[in-house]
């Protein structure tokens, strides 16, 4: 069973297994790697020179400079160093020109184009020139004349000798100068761990993940406690309503929260506050309602699944309640417990949308990313990869740490009994009662907000009290668009997904190829620790030049939902799998069936159920998806959620046309999530007992 | 190579030659030969781990073995694929699908070899009528018992007239009165259709009953083949006969024309025996507790000793005799004693293991 080349071609299961082992290692691997490469390099340094009036010498623009160290090495000398090396120095005597001259640099012959830039090549003197040299670029603008430029003045240069150049220019001219050069050093990174402004970033979004984490773990576990041990009325309403909040677009709390307690926002204006929600705050604030589902989802279901006889057991040799709960019943949940508090502390640190909604001026790593990246004044990839890079590495950590803490507190997996609920007492009951209702409504204050919102007239970023359906006919004449985009690139990328992650699954678990199993086993769940912010950026990375120019296009959308939901699709493919007896695939083989027509009859069909509820929920995720989509779509491809996110932040952005978006989105996410939840026929377990 | 018709029912041999099968490092068979003749109810037994359902599924074409050849008559089958090998196979576990009625569970193979509709009903009607269970085809598995499950899952494998059935553990999920039952179904039913089979337990009780021919495998080997009578009355080695029924071990030595193990143990061995066990040098005697008999006090006797335990099993009753060996000598018989009295008793058959 040699994993051959040549032989790959016949078994289609090794062709499949070769073709996505090369996509998945470039779209996960290379572009992970150019991010990396990204972040070591550095660009060559600029700055502005300001030249003197008469004998006044040249200085140079503090603030523009960048890349170079300066030191003044006579009145009207100015010496530049990079990196602890000397480069050139300039010399401005004489009025009207400046003379370049170095030891170390010698210059090639320079070049001046129709717009009166100057090219200058250099090199290491003593070295033979590169293929490609380095130039110096030197551009001049002359302002406080009418027009910038005139013939008269352009440029001139004159090469003295292979180490100088003199620089005619004219009168109050400001130089540009930019070195092209890039060389490969940790200089990003030194800048990105003491500059204040990056510093803040990381310790921000430690702070709200941790500090959202923390009270959504004690809300969440709390009340699903209650619910797993107290028989409650309408305890399945409020499990469905939990998992309605638990698929809401991440991005909704946040918008919601500013049109209430914003600046300008419903309450604030309404009680005359001074106070707003704006502000780190408002981001833990809102996160914690954000994560406060997925951690009670998970408690509860390892609260429920504590078989009760090891309570009872507990009870019988002596230990009350509460020392049952601490020294029996924790524990056994901690497994399911810390799950959950780890994803909402992942999805806490790489929300994009709350920080950036809610705070103007509050940097988190993602919102950096995003700024360092699409700044409209050329944008620093650099210090953005520096920055992508910190995250992962950062969310690796995390998740090492709940690998580590699990690796050691992993129970065997417990046959339940029917739990048992106790009935409360009657100022128990009100008390959960109201707990429960204080807790949902928070959760639900973002929905129900957009839904009246959506209804009424905005004026200037102020609501007003006048109904209209406006909002929603604006909306469908304007942005029908955006609806046909995110549902196609969902539905396509559902599809890519969960067609791949089968297959992918099968051949893990089925095949066992020797090296590309494990590998491809390894490859799938690199995205899983890939933040949404930092996968696009390598996507634009890889995907931004010719033949794979991809960016802007609805295709990159697909492929960046792909990556991100594929270890989900492969995991729960595979768990469906091993749930399947290979007996029940042998079985059909022994009556006539090939391998393929066996995993079609037989395979296929049970494991169908499951994989329809798991693709349906990763659907809803990729409508809602904010952190990667922002940063890669492009017009004429833009999602729903781009057009909310852009309505939201701006002061003068239609505020109604993204209250009828998100109830629009909210339509098209419960009801799909309604179906899966009440009308798929739960996959029928197989009768087969573990051999 | 598909030298034989598929719808030929007829029953073939199976010879399997020096078969090698390694998992890895594992030696799963360390070169198994066999030969099945046509028609025969053909057992490999053994204890968990030794092979016999590895050996099953390289017969069957699950598993393709390291080295040696798989002939069904004169065909070299070993490396065909299980679907183009015309078996059916019986699974430990049943795997039936779950998804489908018990009738296309059996219906399944047919409609694979493209048989017309009504071909398929009336196939399908008889495989059920031949395993006793008429009328059940609009049910779900899960509806059924344990034992219906696994005959619908025998009915399923031969319907497609297989040219061999081979049943892994087929009983071993069942409760013990069921297990007897379905054992005697089977058995008439591959009678019945002149079906080479082969079985693999680890119930030597079944074994013995069931089977035409028994091979007693361990650690990847074949210890012995043999009729069920040679494997429990000449069992050819000691593995065998401890693996297979009761027996008692007893370690000693050949002094002359006996067998010692202590002052009270001395069995005479016929003369033809006594080559088995160099003079002095250690060696073990093996005896059925059902293979002694009492001999009064004028009788010649092998053993004296006292019942230190007795247990009562209904149809006999299972005494434990202390005759100065290391373990007590097990003896069965119908006839009452007491703890403590003591017996003399002459051993009527054995074997003798150096």
């Amino acid at each position: 069973m040699k994993f051959n080349r040549i032989h790959a071609l016949k078994d289609p299961w090794k062709f499949f297994t070769l073709v996505i082992f090369i996509v998945l290692t470039v779209l996960t691997v290379v572009s992970q790697l150019w991010i990396l490469r990204t972040s070591v390099q550095e660009k060559g340094g600029a700055f502005t020179l300001r030249t003197g009036q008469a004998d006044q010498p040249a200085e140079i623009e503090a603030e523009t400079l960048s890349g170079f160290t300066v030191h003044q090495e006579a009145p009207s000398v100015i010496a530049l160093a990079r990196a602890g090396h000397d480069f050139f120095s300039i010399d401005s005597s004489v009025p009207g020109q400046i003379v370049l001259s170095s030891q170390t640099t010698s210059f090639g012959e320079p070049a001046l184009d129709e717009d009166g830039k100057l090219t200058i090549p250099y090199g290491a003197t003593g070295q033979p020139a590169a293929r490609k040299p380095a130039t110096l670029q030197i551009e001049q603008k002359v302002f406080g004349a009418l027009f910038q430029s005139s013939a008269g003045q352009r440029l001139q240069v004159e090469r003295l000798s292979p180490g100088s150049l003199r620089i005619h220019h004219a009168p109050r001219a400001y130089l540009n100068f930019r070195d092209s050069s890039v060389r490969f050093g940790l200089g990003n990174y030194i800048t990105f761990l003491t500059t204040g402004k990056y510093l803040d970033a990381i310790v921000n979004s430690l702070l709200i993940a941790l500090t959202a984490t923390v009270v959504a773990g004690v809300l969440g576990t709390m009340l699903a406690y209650l619910y797993a041990r107290y028989k409650m009325p309408m305890t399945s309403a409020v499990i469905s309503l939990v998992t309605m909040a638990s698929v809401s677009p991440p991005f909704l709390g946040a918008y919601a929260w500013r049109m209430l307690l914003g600046s300008s926002g419903i309450i604030t204006r309404l009680l005359g506050l001074n106070w707003t929600i704006m502000g780190m705050h408002g981001v833990i604030w809102v996160i914690i309602w954000l994560i406060f589902p997925v951690v009670f989802l998970l408690s509860y279901d390892s609260f429920v699944s504590i078989d009760n006889s090891m309570r009872e057991c507990s009870y019988s040799l002596g230990a009350d309640r509460r020392r049952t709960f601490f020294r029996i019943e924790l524990p056994l949940a901690i497994p399911g417990i810390v799950t959950g508090l780890y994803m909402a502390l992942m999805t806490a640190f790489t929300d994009f949308g709350t920080p950036y909604i809610i705070s103007l001026d509050l940097n988190t790593l993602p919102v950096l990313i995003y700024k360092e990246f699409m700044s409209e004044v050329g944008g620093n990839y650099s210090i953005a990869s520096t920055g992508s890079v910190v995250m992962v590495l950062l969310s690796s950590g995390i998740l090492l740490v709940q690998r580590l803490y699990l690796a050691k507190r992993s129970y065997a997996s417990i046959k339940t009994q029917q739990p048992s609920a106790r009935m409360p007492s009657a100022g128990k009951k009100v008390a959960i009662e109201i707990l429960t209702l204080a807790l949902i409504a928070m959760a639900f204050v973002p929905h129900i907000t957009v839904l009246v919102t959506s209804f009424f007239k905005w004026e200037a970023g102020i609501l007003s009290s006048i109904p209209t359906w406006e909002n929603f006919v604006r909306l469908f004449n304007l942005s029908l668009n955006s609806i046909w985009v995110t549902l196609t690139t969902g539905t396509a990328a559902t599809f890519l997904t969960f067609a791949v992650g089968i297959g992918i699954a099968y051949v893990i678990v089925k095949k066992r190829y020797p090296f590309f199993g494990q590998a491809l086993n390894i490859l799938v769940m690199i995205p899983y620790i890939i933040p949404g912010t930092v996968l696009a950026i390598g996507l634009i990375l890889i995907f931004n030049r010719p033949p794979l120019l991809l960016t802007g296009t609805w295709l990159i959308l697909v492929l960046a939902y792909f990556v991100r939901k594929l270890p989900y699709a492969v995991k729960s493919a595979e768990s469906a799998l091993y749930r399947i007896h290979p007996a029940l695939e042998e079985a059909a083989r022994s009556l006539g069936a090939t391998p393929a027509k066996s995993f079609w009859d037989v395979t296929f069909p049970l494991m169908i159920g499951g994989v329809i509820s798991g693709a349906t929920l990763s659907f809803l995720q990729i409508m809602t998806e904010i952190s990667s989509t922002i940063m890669l779509y492009r017009p004429p491809w833009k999602p729903m959620t781009a057009v909310i996110f852009e309505n939201t932040i701006d002061a003068g952005a239609d505020f109604g046309v993204a209250s009828a978006m998100t109830v629009v989105l909210m339509v098209m996410l419960y009801v799909p999530l309604y179906f899966i939840t009440t009308k798929t026929r739960k996959p029928k377990e197989t009768r087969i007992e573990e051999l | 190579m598909k030298n034989y018709e598929r719808n030929d029912a007829q029953a073939v041999s199976v010879t399997i030659e020096n078969v090698v099968k390694k998992f890895g490092s594992f030696q799963a068979l360390g070169g198994v030969s066999l030969s099945i003749r046509s028609g025969e109810f053909f057992t490999l037994l053994g204890p968990s781990g030794c092979g016999k359902t590895t050996l099953l599924r390289c017969t069957a074409g699950f598993e393709r073995p390291t080295s040696g050849r798989i002939l069904f008559n004169d065909a070299d089958m070993t490396h065909i694929p299980p679907w183009e090998k015309n078996i059916g196979f019986v699974f430990q576990n049943y795997a039936l699908w779950p998804n489908k009625s018990v009738y296309a569970n059996i219906a399944y193979g047919l409609e694979i070899r493209k048989k017309s509709a009504s071909f398929i009903r009336e196939k399908v009607e008889w495989a059920l009528e031949l395993l006793g269970l008429p009328g059940i085809g609009n049910k779900m598995p899960e509806q059924l018992s344990g034992g219906q499950q696994q005959r619908v899952a025998i009915a399923r494998a031969l319907v497609i007239d297989p040219t061999i059935l081979l049943l892994d553990e087929p009983l071993s999920n069942l409760d013990a009165k069921l297990r007897i039952s379905l054992r005697f179904q089977i058995r008439e039913i591959q009678k019945k259709l002149k079906i080479t089979a082969i079985y693999v337990t680890h119930d030597q009780e079944e074994a013995l009953e069931i089977s035409d021919r028994i091979a007693v495998m361990n650690e990847g080997l074949v210890l012995q083949i043999g009729t069920p009578e040679d494997i429990y009355e000449r069992p050819a080695r000691r593995f065998v006969a401890d693996f297979v029924g009761k027996a008692n071990i007893v370690p000693g030595r050949r002094e002359g024309d006996a067998f010692i193990c202590s002052e009270r143990f001395r069995i005479s061995l016929a003369p033809e025996d006594r080559a088995q066990a160099p003079e002095g040098r250690g060696a073990e005697i093996m005896f059925r507790p059902e293979a002694l008999r009492e001999v009064g006090e004028s009788g010649r006797a092998d053993m004296e000793g006292r019942i230190t335990d007795f247990l009562y099993h209904g149809n006999i009753r299972r005494y434990m005799v202390d005759a100065g060996c290391p373990a007590p000598v097990v003896y069965e018989t119908s006839i009452p004693h007491s703890i403590g009295e003591s017996l003399r008793l002459a051993v009527t058959q054995y074997r003798l293991y150096a």
